[in-house]
């Protein structure tokens, strides 16, 4: 498990990371958004242990991670703009993880390569940005470490890499309970891949939930009424987060159990009511402007 | 990444990486030690003949090789060698991709500065250990091959002591171990130097112009600091300016070379000397252990995010841009200074503002790495323009006071002084501090007469008494204050307070380290007698040499007791310089004979040598032909012979009541007119004297030139334009006539060229 406390992190007078507190828990995908300048790359970099925070812990399977190689073995960072050996080919690459890493499994990594489609023997510089991206994975996935942290990865993979490397990531958590840890901007593509998010804003994680149980608990109900009225009973008797709407159609976001919202709206009686599930990126809309926070603004 | 096994899998995988630096090391090192050993001692063999001289020769250039040449050639290896591994061996922490890799896979920061270390050192070590070895195993293969050829070759008893003194085999072994800790020593030197400003910095920009702010500023804002005090302080004496050394140590760039120097300079002062290069060579291990210590550190605690940027470390940085800037203020003053041809104070304060604010902003620009910093420390900037322009205007115009400090009276303990000018020895005297040097062997205790010559040097700046048939004189001075303490200065002497500098030169303190020459110095191997171009050679082992050497040193001391002052005024004609030298060239004397000196005259009177003794008959001489130079016919129309014939001669014109004397009327009748003598495209004016009762005149006048006819304060310069033709074969010696001392009637006489 990794558990950051209160760290904090300034570049000059910038502050990137500003007294964040997480936990990540084994065996789940946790996805990590925020804007650019969120402080996602900074944070990533503190969990891996190139950089060292100023204030706070970062404790990983409850040991400090910066400078402990015991603690490094079971962490493979993959950055946003990773780097491989000039004029190397993958097998290069490997050769230095497989120094650096006693768990690598080579057997594993030429299995993957040959299911990928990457040549061993190819100069990495003729590589495209996906390949690139699928051979950090490839090599992370490979390296044996529990904790996969992967800054920007998905950015350059197509729809179909993305769903292999999904299915490789289950196949990990299942069989040794990797914990892949996901930071991205592009809140799409995490939406299929985590389980667990946390939003990260102005150097601080705005908040830390369960994907699905976000979901369970807040619906999009589309509907159209006939007067005034039934748009006060919707306030009053519903957790309404947001309301909108063009000319009678409204659209409200409320929370509750998806049952008990149909059972009211069937008493209601609308002219038409549809109950819609939300995306993450609208989750997140509605749970940050809660606390306080103009996230579309921030998001769009 | 704790076990051995990882940690050499570790270097073997970073070496991988640096095979091109390491090519490079193998290359360089192949070309500067067995392929410079071959050149050097395979050309002198196959074409010297096969003698005890040229064998021994041979053996010299081998023993020369592994103490001296590999010192050059091995030398430019290591160092270059140390700053390309330095700054590439951790090249990683410049880019900020490889530093996420590199820090974030399992291996402890320490290990990996040991691994990155250790295969920068081995880069250049294995490959030049092994070519030592095998120059090493070249050489005393050699060395075994001349002994064989020498033992067919029947030798005398000399070529037999000069076979013993062959280098063996355990002394090539011993010179090859202390050059290879010489350059190992360098080498760390350059190698931490560069390592610490790789660590220190974002980028290999900043990472170079650390490694060289920190390499050679020091000893580069010292040697402004010199040339500013040679620059302004008229007393300042260069070579006694202390600290060079120490500054040298706090610039490990010139002090790795320094110290290959001092191996090279222990070998070349012979055997027994490497005592001088083991101190500077263990504590410039101490320095590199030092600051491969701080190296270390500032890895350990180099923040990942410093990659990519420049040098944000403010205690390094600042002080290092005031250090940069400050250098490059002062250069620009003295350039400017030196260049501008009016009101050069301003040029200098224009230079320094120039040069100083412009590397301090170009440093902003490449500490910060953004062009837009050049202005970020406009109060620092201000700060050190002013402190430049504040320590130009100090020396500028001595607010220190240095030129003109005299030390209280009761202060001082005694002083020595030394001009070349007052000396008949000659010798080469590079170091003042020695005590071999002349300033060092003179303790003149007499305070009175001290404290009057440094009040009348201190006090005055001899501008009011100086005249222009005199020169100036240094006398270069020592004091030593009660306490030890002592400074050198150059002290001028001018004709006007000449008085105050004679008491001291004419001390017997400093006339018996200066002029006397013992009892004991029978060294000497041959005299030489100048009069003028005519040269007499006698060698000392001749009876006849060697009674004239006993009795012109006994009258030559002889006239030193008796008027010291003789010596140091030199008045009167200079009848010949006697010259004795021994075998080696430091022990030389030159003995100038005045025609006030009686004794040491008739000593070369009674031992034959009268025509040295006495000026030239006038009977002997056709003509004496006083010249105004070769001029060139554009310059010719340019110029009044009668001015340049005055300027040329020091004859001023003179005054009369109606002012001065027309020309044409003071012109005396005169049988010699003067012509000229063309010598290729130039011609030479020569006023002819044939007329006896001037030539008499002019005898009386004329000095015969030594070789080292010297003016100064005390005695007139001489013009050496005169030349005077016997009657026999009409040969011609150049003689000298004193500045100024030349009737004006033959200055006249020029006016009709």
């Amino acid at each position: 498990m990794i558990e950051v406390t209160k760290i904090s992190k300034s570049f000059d007078d910038i502050k990137a990371i500003d007294n964040v507190n997480a936990r990540i828990e084994e065996g789940h995908v946790f996805g990590l958004i925020g804007t650019n300048g969120a402080g996602k790359s900074t944070f990533m970099r503190m969990l891996s242990g190139v950089l060292k925070p100023e204030a706070g812990e970062i404790l990983i399977d409850g040991e400090p991670v910066y400078d402990n190689p015991a603690i490094k073995e079971k962490i493979f960072y993959i950055s946003d703009d990773q780097y491989f050996f000039k004029s190397g080919t993958p097998g290069d690459m490997v050769k230095l993880y497989r120094t650096c890493y006693p768990a690598f499994d080579r057997e594993k990594w030429k299995d993957l390569m040959g299911k990928f489609g990457l040549e061993k023997s190819r100069k990495i510089n003729t590589f495209s940005k996906g390949m690139k991206k699928q051979l950090s994975v490839i090599c992370g996935i490979c390296s044996g470490a529990k904790y996969l942290l992967c800054d920007e990865t998905f950015d350059g993979l197509d729809p179909v890499m993305r769903q292999a490397v999904k299915g490789l990531f289950v196949r990990e958590i299942d069989e040794r309970g990797l914990t892949p840890v996901i930071a991205s901007h592009n809140l799409r593509e995490l939406e299929d891949i985590c389980e667990f998010v946390g939003l990260l804003h102005r150097g601080g994680i705005l908040l830390e939930k369960d994907i699905d149980d976000m979901k369970l608990n807040i619906h999009k109900l589309q509907c159209v009424i006939r007067e005034e009225e039934m748009l006060q009973k919707i306030r009053r008797s519903l957790d309404v987060v947001t309301i909108d709407n063009r000319g009678s159609l409204y659209m409200v976001t409320v929370r509750g159990e998806k049952d008990g919202i149909i059972e009211f709206m069937e008493l209601l009686n609308p002219v038409f009511y549809e109950l819609l599930p939300l995306s993450l990126e609208e989750i997140f809309i509605s749970e940050t402007e809660v606390k306080g926070y103009d996230v579309k603004a921030l998001l769009f | 990444m704790t076990s051995k096994h990882c940690f050499f899998r570790l270097m073997r995988e970073d070496l991988r990486h640096k095979i091109w630096v390491l090519v490079l090391s193998v290359l360089g090192n192949m070309l500067a030690v067995p392929v410079c050993y071959l050149i050097s001692t395979g050309q002198g063999s196959r074409m010297m003949r096969v003698t005890v001289q040229s064998l021994t020769v041979q053996t010299r250039s081998v023993a020369e090789f592994f103490s001296y040449s590999v010192i050059i050639s091995g030398g430019i290896i290591a160092v270059c060698g140390a700053l390309i591994v330095g700054l590439s061996g951790f090249r990683y922490v410049f880019h900020r991709n490889m530093v996420d890799t590199y820090h974030s896979i399992p291996v402890r920061r320490r290990t990996l500065f040991l691994v990155n270390w250790l295969n920068g050192f081995f880069i250049w070590f294995i490959p030049f250990l092994f070519c030592l070895g095998l120059t090493l195993f070249l050489g005393l293969g050699r060395l075994m091959g001349l002994r064989n050829r020498l033992g067919g070759l029947v030798m005398n008893g000399e070529e037999r002591f000069i076979v013993s003194l062959w280098p063996a085999g355990g002394d090539l072994i011993v010179s090859a171990l202390i050059t290879l800790l010489g350059l190992t020593v360098a080498f760390l030197l350059v190698y931490h130097l560069a390592l610490l400003a790789v660590m220190l910095c974002g980028n290999i920009l900043n990472a170079m112009v650390t490694t060289t702010s920190l390499g050679v500023g020091a000893i580069t804002v010292y040697f402004l600091f010199r040339l500013f005090c040679e620059q302004y302080f008229d007393t300042f004496v260069s070579d006694a300016a202390t600290g060079y050394r120490g500054v040298s140590y706090a610039s490990p760039l010139v002090s790795a070379i320094m110290l290959l120097y001092r191996r090279a300079a222990a070998f070349e002062a012979g055997a027994g000397n490497e005592i001088f290069f083991w101190g500077p060579c263990l504590i410039n291990l101490l320095i590199a252990l030092a600051l491969g210590g701080l190296a270390f550190l500032a890895y350990q605690k180099r923040p990942s995010e410093l990659a990519e940027q420049g040098l944000k470390c403010r205690p390094v940085r600042l002080p290092m841009q005031v250090m940069v800037s400050l250098a490059a203020g002062m250069s620009g003053w003295l350039l400017f200074y030196a260049i501008g041809d009016s009101a050069r104070l301003v040029w200098g304060i224009f230079g320094a503002v120039l040069a100083g604010s412009v590397s301090f902003c170009v440093m902003d620009i490449i500490f910060h790495m953004d062009f837009k910093a050049f202005s970020a420390h406009k109060i620092l900037l201000g700060l050190t323009v002013a402190a430049q322009i504040f320590l130009g205007l100090l020396f500028y115009h001595d607010w220190t006071g240095y030129d003109s400090y005299l030390p209280d009276r009761e202060k001082i303990e005694e002083v020595a002084v030394f001009d070349h000018i007052h000396c008949n020895k000659y010798g080469s005297y590079y170091d003042i501090k020695d005590e071999m040097h002349p300033i060092n062997k003179v303790h003149i205790r007499d305070i009175d007469a001290v404290y009057t010559f440094l009040q009348s040097v201190t006090s005055s700046d001899g501008s009011d008494t100086e005249d222009q048939l005199y020169e100036t004189e240094r006398i270069l001075t020592k004091v030593t204050l009660k306490g030890g303490r002592n400074y050198y200065k150059y002290y001028s002497i001018s004709h006007g307070n000449k008085e105050a500098a004679c008491a001291l030169l004419s001390s017997p303190e400093y006339l018996d380290a200066n002029f006397r020459i013992g009892r004991g110095e029978g060294r000497y191997a041959m005299i030489h007698l100048y009069q003028g171009d005519t040269v007499k050679e006698l060698r000392v082992e001749t009876p006849e040499g060697r009674e004239l050497l006993e009795a012109v040193c006994e009258a030559y001391n002889q006239d030193l007791e008796e008027k010291p002052e003789n010596f140091i005024h030199r008045e009167g004609r200079l009848f010949c310089s006697i010259s004795l030298s021994g075998e080696n060239s430091d022990n030389r004397r030159y003995l100038e004979v005045y025609e006030g000196m009686e004794h040491t005259v008739e000593a070369l009177q009674q031992h034959g040598y009268a025509e040295f003794a006495e000026p030239i008959k006038t009977e002997e001489v056709s003509e004496i032909q006083l010249s105004l130079g070769y001029r060139y016919a554009d310059a010719e129309k340019s110029g009044d012979p009668v001015e340049i014939a005055r300027d040329l001669y020091g004859v001023r014109q003179k005054e009369s009541a109606d002012g001065f004397e027309n020309r044409a009327e003071s012109a005396e009748t005169y049988s010699d007119l003067p012509m000229t003598k063309s010598v290729n495209t130039a011609e030479e004016y020569v006023l002819c004297i044939t007329d006896e009762a001037e030539i008499r005149e002019l005898l009386e006048l004329i000095s015969y030139n030594s070789g080292r006819s010297r003016g100064g304060a005390f005695r007139l310069n001489s013009v050496d334009q005169v030349t005077i033709v016997l009657k026999d074969d009409r040969k011609e010696l150049n003689v000298n006539i004193p500045y100024g001392a030349l009737p004006e009637k033959y200055i006249l006489r020029f006016g009709d060229l």
